[in-house]
């Protein structure tokens, strides 16, 4: 008797830990829910009232970049250095398991993120916290940062993020195979019109009219739509996020010039040889085989994970992406993303996860790590560190990133449905040879519907 | 004693309307156990607890909660929007979910049907009493235990359209061949051509199957003048038939779960490998778009609705297998 009631006790109790443990620390299900209008209207609110709690004992940052673990945690052991609390770095975390972490019992302190697309979604989901307050708290200095990096980090008003590492994108072309193919290796295209006449030059056939070597694939090794249309003066969503701006004729051009690449070659070959030209990451991507002469690419090419991995025998050039002909004023015009640090708003101790936060955007510590990588630093101070301007890969970016036709595109909730999109439409447009205009138009009417929704409108 | 400590005092007329019931049928059979099977039945779900936990956790709490969940608008953070049915509602104006669907199908279809004809045709061979048997099983069972991944990755160096080695050995016979990554019509077939590679559970279930065969009944068929061919269509495949209906069953599931080998093909298949369901949504499987809605878009309201769907198509398809396969499975 006494023991079936001690079995049936200890049972219900470890079931009712384990049901309680599973379940979500956010509010009941039946709870009414604010418009998602109305959580942006204040966000900073519900985060700074509430109370201070004790000071971590370690503080866990996740990244998403898979590369040199050892070398990032060695960086945040110099905070550990300075203020004694342990940093667990936790490099290569992928999207699925952010999401994941930050709904959990045990979120990560910090979230270094390698793209800046989740921002606008993860704040309109309540998963990141503002951190205006806590930028004034800690006296960041974000006049000191760069301003499109920066301004991706707004949402509804407020601060999401902090932008760390800046990527900039530009054209690498390979030196030898321009002598090759009979052109001066030291100059590159200096106009999109001139990329296509480059290409048809540097690209061969086989006996079967099979591609062995292509001048240039425009998303190649991923897409580079954005950055073709700030060349083309454009942009996807209108600076104040209100409106989805696919079906321009801007975007049309753009789309219509990448589609040329395909056109010329024959789609169905370039689909081929893209087949067969290799994995970004590893050996026998396209540029580092000879195969590819010409890559769209960012800063850390350069770095000991790429190209000096790889090809540390290349001789290759970089210089700013070329502009439309008719367009000579948007001569080393770039688009620059990079990596963005967030707190999400589960975690346990904003404050301290705030003052990591602080610490990473000073330029000395920013320079430390960004010099390594390489990567391009949000500092403005950082970025006029000799380290930088020493290395000619990396003062070219930073010369691109001071230059007053370095912008961003809008990031916001439906960031990532745009860029879905577009990829979709580049599938029908390069290699199933549709007229870019229809597709985009019937995007650009089905988003704009999702964003009203998101806006209340 | 159980009746006393749980019921309190008896009373005939309770006890006789219970006994009726089942409730009351399964107290009289608590009854009738002596103390030592109570103590054993006690222990018994003592050493399963562990199971039930599991099972309660990590099955039963998820699958309730996301058929909650599939009347919601759900955030991961913020409390969920009660919807009613407009989850379920939606999939009737998703282009994608059709294409989805269709492309499932597609695979159920051509997949598990050629899956099915090709295990068994390895099956009856590999039963056939030769020298080596043992080997040749081996190497058809071989490529089951490969993981997913790894497989999948292989195939992309088989399949590829310009040094791969079914490109080059098709070409050695003059045939030029398909690009099996960027060319939608020839997507599927590819990841079809991997599954088959893969097939030797199948195989092994087959052969399992072709040994219970009673030799009685096909030295009737010999004495009858039965041909090979006879024999095989009207005594062996017959025989075998509940094997068919199970391995049918387990293809339709698996087909509605397929993920990983699609990922992988669609990630590491060029330049436009980051779209899932590459090359123009023709390998975005159920599963795949599942995943795309509930954890890229960050919808899980709908994706829970998808999920339960999922469960309702597989269930019923199920259902009408079982039913359908009385007609031609003998059992």
């Amino acid at each position: 008797m006494l023991a079936r009631r001690l079995y049936t006790s200890i049972t219900f109790l470890v079931l009712l830990s384990l049901l309680v443990s599973c379940a979500p620390k956010t509010a009941t299900p039946t709870e009414e829910a604010p418009k998602p209008t109305e959580a942006v209207a204040d966000p900073t609110e519900e985060i700074v009232s509430e109370p201070p709690t004790e000071e971590p004992k370690l503080l866990r940052v996740w990244m998403s970049w898979p590369e040199s673990p050892e070398q990032i945690q060695a960086f945040f052991d110099g905070y550990t250095a300075l203020t004694g609390v342990p940093i667990e770095v936790n490099t290569g975390v992928d999207y699925m398991k952010m999401i994941a972490g930050i709904s959990g019992a045990e979120p990560p302190d910090l979230i270094v993120q390698g793209d800046i697309y989740s921002v606008g979604m993860w704040a309109m989901e309540g998963m990141i916290a503002p951190i205006d307050d806590l930028i004034t708290k800690h006296e960041i200095d974000i006049d000191d940062m760069y301003d499109p990096p920066l301004s991706q980090c707004t949402y509804g008003g407020f601060y999401y993020c902090l932008p760390w590492g800046v990527d900039n994108y530009a054209l690498y072309w390979n030196k030898d195979m321009f002598e090759e193919a009979g052109l001066d290796p030291d100059t590159p295209p200096k106009t999109m019109e001139e990329m296509l006449e480059f290409s048809d030059i540097l690209t061969k056939t086989d006996d079967n009219g099979n591609l062995t070597q292509v001048g240039f694939i425009p998303d190649f090794p991923w897409f580079h739509t954005d950055l073709y249309l700030a060349m083309y003066g454009s942009t996807w969503q209108s600076p104040d996020g209100t409106e989805v701006w696919l079906d321009t004729p801007e975007m049309i051009a753009t789309m219509r010039w990448q589609q040329e690449f395909y056109t010329r070659y024959g789609a169905d070959n370039v689909g081929r040889f893209l087949s067969a030209a290799g994995n970004y990451l590893g050996a026998d991507s396209g540029f580092y085989t000879n195969k590819i002469a010409m890559l769209v690419i960012g800063e850390w090419q350069s770095g000991p994970d790429y190209l000096q991995k790889f090809r540390p025998d290349m001789d290759y050039g970089i210089a700013p992406m070329p502009y439309p002909e008719d367009f000579p004023e948007r001569e080393a015009t770039s688009v620059l993303w990079g990596t963005v640090v967030m707190i999400p708003s589960s975690a346990v101790d904003i404050d301290a996860s705030a003052k990591l936060m602080a610490w990473m955007m000073l330029p000395g510590p920013q320079v430390d790590m960004m010099i390594q990588l390489p990567n391009l630093p949000s500092s403005r101070a950082a970025a006029e560190d000799p380290r930088f301007l020493e290395n000619e890969d990396l003062a070219l970016f930073i010369e691109m990133m001071n230059n007053y036709n370095a912008q961003t595109l809008y990031v916001g909730p439906v960031t990532f449905d745009i860029l879905m999109a577009i990829m979709e439409i580049q599938e029908k447009v390069f290699l199933g040879g549709e007229d870019p205009e229809t597709l985009l138009q019937e995007a650009d009417l089905t988003i704009q519907e999702k964003l009203d929704g998101i806006l209340g409108q | 004693m159980l009746k006393e400590e749980s019921m309190g005092k008896p009373e005939k007329g309770r006890l006789s309307s219970l006994g009726r019931t089942r409730l009351g049928k399964r107290i009289r059979r608590r009854e009738m156990w002596s103390p030592k099977t109570r103590r054993n039945f006690r222990t018994g779900i003592l050493f399963i607890s562990l199971w039930i936990i599991g099972f309660l956790a990590f099955n039963l709490y998820p699958i309730i909660a996301s058929l909650y969940y599939s009347f919601t608008e759900y955030h991961i953070l913020k409390p969920k929007i009660w919807v009613g049915l407009a989850n379920y509602a939606l999939v009737f104006q998703d282009p994608l979910f059709i294409k989805a669907m269709s492309n499932t199908i597609y695979m159920i279809v051509f997949g598990v049907s050629l899956s099915l004809i090709l295990s068994f045709s390895c099956a009856v061979l590999l039963n056939l009493k030769i020298r080596g048997q043992s080997i040749y099983r081996m190497i058809y069972f071989l490529p089951s235990i490969v993981p997913t991944v790894a497989a999948t990755l292989l195939f992309l160096w088989v399949l590829n359209p310009q040094m791969g080695f079914l490109h080059t050995t098709l070409g050695k016979i003059g045939i030029v061949g398909p690009d099996w990554f960027k060319d939608p019509v020839w997507s599927k077939p590819g990841l079809i051509i991997l599954n088959l590679w893969g097939m030797g559970q199948g195989i092994v279930v087959y052969l399992s199957g072709l040994q219970d065969v009673p030799v009685s009944l096909i030295e009737a068929a010999e004495l009858d003048g039965a041909s090979w061919w006879q024999r095989l269509r009207y005594v062996t495949i017959p025989m075998v038939a509940p094997i068919t209906v199970f391995l049918l069953i387990m293809g339709v599931i698996g087909m509605f779960q397929y993920f990983s080998q699609a990922y992988v093909f669609a990630a590491g298949s060029g330049s436009m490998g980051g779209v899932l369901g590459s090359p123009l949504h023709s390998t975005l499987f159920y599963s795949v778009y599942l995943w795309t809605v509930g954890f890229m878009q960050l919808n899980l309201g709908y994706a829970s609705a998808l999920a339960w769907i999922m469960f309702i198509v597989i269930m019923i398809s199920t259902a009408l297998l079982l039913r359908s396969s009385k007609r031609w499975a003998y059992y």
